[in-house]
């Protein structure tokens, strides 16, 4: 396998889907059982010239609940993709990830 | 604020943004609940240098540092900001940071697609909760209503902890560099400090729910970053074509 520092590489994609989707580029810890390294979403355009994004990717809480030392945990669901979902409070703390973007018909579990 | 150049380190730089409405509300009063503040007038800004603007009116907004008008239309168009209450001032702030995280992501992906090896941002944490410079909001008085301790996170820190400031990061963008001008190019790199081997999967997701598999291969990275180019911008990101300055 060559070994580099950095490689630069190009990707086909049509140009519809330019205009319908989002790039999810996902880096895994090939070191240590695949472990989540990063993940970037890349916009195509501007949120002002994709215009699904304005429209309700139909978000849902299914429950909010207590767990362990005071903590709260909270599901949702997504029907759509959505970009930039956040969780937020006015209370002390903050969840263990707060902040993030799901795929269509996805659950996520965050705890704070 | 932006950086001049696109040599070895870059500092500093960064983009203004209003803190989320839980930090910020509290220092205003209902009626003051949007963008223009409810005064029936945009805030009467001048621009001093980029994000530099002094401001002034009626408006309480105006009397805050850094407006976000420029910034919501550049990334959200021509949206209505003259609209009050407690769900349109929710949006209106939203949309301020996330243009911030946006204007970065493009700055901090273009530079890590060159022979960058340190970039430095102003700032992390805000003075008060205002219009400002910080990843951070107000938090040295977490007592205080809306401001929790160390601040919350606006969306572009979450964005550094979770791909921007990765030792490894990859992202795509449009080769701008005369080599098939124009195809969708992307990169991966490694500024950390040991060998890494990483594997990168690429995924289409559509809004409806369709996921297409585009990409997935191993690297083996060496340390410290070099992308053995010159210092020319290889990879410019998409998302970077717009200005949000005043």
């Amino acid at each position: 396998m060559l070994t580099i520092r950095a490689e630069y590489f190009e990707v086909k994609i049509d140009e519809a889907s330019l205009n319908s989707s989002v790039l999810a580029i996902t880096v895994l810890d090939g070191d240590s059982h695949n472990i989540l390294m990063g993940q970037n979403i890349v916009l195509w355009k501007v949120p002002k010239d994709l215009h699904w994004l304005a429209r309700d990717p139909k978000i849902s809480v299914l429950s909010i609940r207590p767990v362990n030392n005071g903590a709260m945990e909270i599901v949702i669901r997504t029907e759509d993709t959505a970009l930039y979902v956040g969780l937020t409070t006015t209370v002390q703390g903050r969840f263990e990830d707060n902040w993030f973007s799901m795929k269509a018909r996805t659950t996520k579990v965050s705890v704070k | 604020m932006r950086r001049t150049d696109l040599l070895s380190q870059t500092s500093e730089f960064g983009a203004s943004s209003f803190p989320s409405f839980e930090s910020f509300h509290p220092t205003l009063s209902v009626d003051s609940w949007g963008l223009h503040g409810n005064a029936g007038m945009p805030s009467n800004c001048s621009q001093i240098y980029e994000n530099l603007n002094e401001c002034s009116g009626p408006n309480v907004i105006s009397q805050r540092n850094y407006p976000c008008d420029s910034h919501i239309r550049a990334y959200f168009g021509d949206v209505d900001l003259f609209t009050t209450g407690r769900k349109s001032f929710q949006k209106q702030l939203l949309q301020c940071m996330i243009s911030q995280m946006l204007w970065m992501k493009g700055e901090i992906e273009q530079l890590r697609s060159t022979n960058s090896f340190g970039s430095l941002i102003w700032q992390l944490n805000e003075n008060w909760p205002t219009g400002g410079w910080g990843l951070l909001e107000y938090g040295s008085r977490p007592h205080e209503e809306g401001q929790v301790m160390g601040g919350r996170w606006k969306p572009l820190m979450h964005l550094l902890q979770r791909s921007l400031f990765r030792d490894v990061f990859a992202t795509c963008g449009v080769a701008i560099d005369g080599f098939n001008y124009g195809t969708r190019r992307c990169f991966i790199r490694n500024d950390g400090v040991r060998i890494v081997t990483a594997k990168l999967i690429i995924e289409l997701w559509e809004f409806r729910g369709k996921t297409h598999s585009i990409f997935s291969k191993e690297f083996t990275l060496n340390p410290n970053g070099d992308t053995g180019e010159s210092n020319r911008t290889i990879c410019y990101a998409f998302i970077k074509e717009v200005a949000v300055y005043y």
